[in-house]
């Protein structure tokens, strides 16, 4: 028993000139809702409290 | 002054150590977006660690055992995380014009290491000895003859396909990779584009003269 079946022939979206195939648009559709998750998510460790400066670094380090 | 010092101190000039590996981040480095490139990056390593391990192994291993199979399966979806998450990175970067304040080679090189990423996938996908990379190479060799590389770039020779996937196309990843990274350090993450900053508009037409042609 298989999720998909991947022997088939494929099926296509079609509108107008444009025609893709429903597995291209499903992987472009999942990349945007990835990167808006990503935008939304707070980088980790964000609110974190910044630890001092390490006292052997001379370069007086950080940005 | 001999060669050694002098290359000891414009390498400790142009790469101080507190740029090349800091301990903080900028405060506006606060969105999950930012992990992107380190995501590409990481699959990358696991491209050439399972890319390794099955080269080592061989054709009829990848095919045959069950974990020449798993590391195959993990060398493909570290290429399709690759991929997916280097696009992603693109686009992040676009939207935070990545190139501003001289980081033009930040971009120069990350544009690169995607273009070359593509032939570097393409070679792969012929090279897997199955009846997809026959249909692939079947399929693309018109393309290549069409376009008169068809006597260099020769799809259907699987060594000259082998061979550029893992040694040619690697390397290349691998150096403009490297030198992205290089530039990131060097310059750091892009400024956010100032909130005051008036809209880019296009400037009104002046008046034509009365009768003027």
């Amino acid at each position: 028993m298989v999720m998909v079946h991947l022997g088939g022939a494929q099926r296509s979206l079609h509108w107008h000139v444009f025609i893709i195939t429903w597995a291209n648009a499903i992987v472009i559709a999942l990349m945007v809702l990835v990167f808006l998750i990503a935008l939304v998510l707070p980088y980790p460790g964000t609110g974190r409290p910044v630890p001092p400066d390490d006292p052997g670094d001379e370069s007086g380090a950080g940005q | 002054m001999n060669w050694t010092l002098r290359t000891r101190r414009t390498l400790t000039k142009r790469f101080p150590a507190d740029q090349l590996l800091p301990d903080r981040l900028p405060a506006y480095v606060r969105s999950s977006v930012y992990l992107l490139g380190m995501i590409t990056v990481a699959a990358l390593a696991l491209l050439f660690l399972s890319g390794i391990i099955l080269i080592l192994g061989g054709i009829q291993w990848w095919h045959t055992s069950s974990t020449g199979h798993f590391f195959n399966s993990l060398h493909f979806w570290s290429m399709q995380i690759f991929f997916l998450s280097m696009v992603l990175h693109l686009w992040a970067q676009f939207f935070m014009g990545a190139w501003r304040d001289g980081r033009a080679w930040t971009w120069v090189t990350g544009v690169l290491a995607f273009l070359v990423s593509i032939p570097a996938a393409f070679t792969g996908y012929v090279s897997q000895t199955n009846f997809d990379a026959q249909w692939i190479a079947l399929s693309a060799k018109d393309a290549f003859n069409s376009a008169g590389l068809g006597g260099v770039f020769n799809v259907l020779n699987l060594g000259q396909m082998l061979g550029l996937h893992i040694l040619f196309f690697p390397l290349i990843v691998s150096l403009l990779v490297g030198g992205h990274l290089l530039q990131v350090r060097m310059r750091g993450v892009v400024h956010p584009y100032p909130p005051d900053e008036p809209p880019v508009v296009a400037r009104p037409r002046p008046e034509r003269a009365e009768g003027g042609q």
